[in-house]
């Protein structure tokens, strides 16, 4: 959807058509989806969220500045409800990147030899994401798929930077030896 | 190798499920509550206002109506002390000024018994001004009562037609024959009138009018035409029969309109 477009949808919002915001569904609900899930990592909370997101946009389509970029725009609001759902229903997610346990300290060694590079299983996606541990499932869920920078998710988890990266490198490894690699 | 980024991203949207109808009905039911607040805060100012104006307003009406009743409570009061000082002060002063006409005119050394009588006859003959006369309650027409008022020597007793007592009162034993010896006397009273026991103005006649030996009461009725208010003393004879001793203005006058020929002897 172009600015011209996502405007006028806009423009339709304020006037009371519906179809406005029917089209800004049709255009990013999955782009939307995936941000929220990236933070919630719930199927169920992603679809309140979701629906609340669009709900929002109708009640308050007229703080949307025309030309701003749309789309980080709707992806910032997005991602900040996602943060503040799982802040206030799903602070043991949080609580637990800023306790520093056992599991943060001894990392499974992840080797780096071609024997490690090889890929030991051709699993689906999914299943490759959930053969990793919660904390590396949250920084590549936000990495991923809400497109957050290091920085956001280190602000959002409470959580340094590096051990951020690291997790994040350590999981990409995790990753590999099921057939997955990072785009760059 | 899969492309971790794109593979997850697609697997994730494509489990996006249709939210449209949630989506709609959120909102509308924002629009509805809008609608509702919108009549809401159409209707709101204006009933804030009444009410806001209504409040003051009531709040002042009570005030005003309390200032009211404040005021005239306090009238009522000032006015019925007034009325006592007044009344306490003629006494009092009533008194010395009998004892020095009766030092220049009554003959020496009387007895007290005499002396007593002799004040009250000298205030019972005093001519009573024409316009207090007309004043005076209860007229009687009466040809019959009038010549017997004249043949027991009362007083000038000329009370107008139009001075009716009309307040209530509530008689009880020997003075329910009150009404009847006032009228006996010329005072055409109808049965309405105030009829109250006055000890302080008892004693003061007592002291000044009546015999020590005589076992009178006294009782008080106002004019509600013109609110002069009037004393009389009256006794209850053998045959448990009011018989009146004194009438007098309960004013600064003090004026005797009636005195009983028996007090003459």
């Amino acid at each position: 959807m172009t600015e011209a477009t996502f405007d006028a949808c806009i423009q339709a919002i304020l006037k009371g058509d519906k179809q406005g915001l029917r089209d800004i569904y049709d255009a990013y609900l999955d782009y939307i989806y995936r941000i929220v899930y990236g933070v919630v990592g719930s199927r169920e909370d992603a679809e309140d969220i979701t629906s609340e997101f669009f709900i929002k946009l109708w009640q308050q389509a007229d703080k949307y500045k025309a030309g701003s970029g749309h789309k980080a725009y709707l992806a910032t609001i997005a991602r900040n409800m996602a943060i503040d759902h799982t802040r206030k229903f799903k602070k043991e997610i949080l609580d637990s990147f800023t306790k520093e346990d056992d599991d943060d300290v001894v990392i499974e060694p992840v080797s780096s030899d071609n024997t490690e590079a090889k890929v030991i299983e051709d699993i689906a996606i999914k299943e490759a994401i959930s053969k990793l541990n919660p904390k590396e499932q949250q920084i590549i869920n936000m990495k991923v798929l809400s497109e957050m920078t290091f920085q956001e998710i280190s602000d959002t988890l409470k959580c340094p930077m590096g051990t951020v990266t690291w997790r994040y490198r350590e999981a990409i490894k995790k990753l590999r030896r099921y057939g997955y690699y990072e785009e760059s | 190798m899969k492309n971790l980024e794109k593979e997850y991203k697609e697997q994730i949207s494509h489990e996006a499920p249709d939210l449209w109808s949630r989506i709609e009905a959120g909102v509308d039911a924002y629009e509805a509550g809008k609608s509702t607040q919108d009549i809401v805060n159409a209707t709101a100012p204006v009933t804030e206002t009444s009410t806001d104006n209504i409040t003051p307003i009531r709040k002042k009406n009570v005030i005003a109506i309390i200032t009211r009743i404040t005021a005239v409570a306090a009238c009522v009061l000032i006015l019925a002390a007034t009325v006592k000082v007044t009344q306490r002060t003629k006494s009092e002063s009533a008194a010395p000024a009998a004892d020095a006409s009766y030092s220049e005119s009554a003959a020496p050394s009387p007895s007290p018994a005499d002396t007593q009588y002799e004040d009250s006859m000298a205030e019972a003959t005093e001519p009573m001004p024409e316009t207090e006369a007309e004043d005076i309650i209860a007229p009687s027409k009466d040809a019959s009562v009038k010549e017997e008022a004249d043949k027991n020597s009362s007083p000038s007793l000329s009370p107008s037609e139009s001075s009716v007592i009309k307040d209530p009162v509530a008689f009880d034993d020997a003075r329910d024959d009150l009404l009847p010896a006032l009228e006996e006397i010329g005072f055409k009273l109808i049965k309405d009138f105030v009829l109250e026991d006055d000890s302080t103005d008892q004693a003061l006649l007592a002291e000044n009018t009546i015999n020590d030996d005589i076992d009178f009461h006294v009782a008080s009725f106002t004019d509600t035409k013109t609110s002069d208010k009037y004393y009389v003393v009256y006794t209850i004879n053998d045959e448990d029969k009011a018989e009146i001793l004194i009438v007098k203005k309960a004013d600064n006058t003090g004026d005797i309109l009636y005195t009983n020929p028996s007090l003459n002897k």
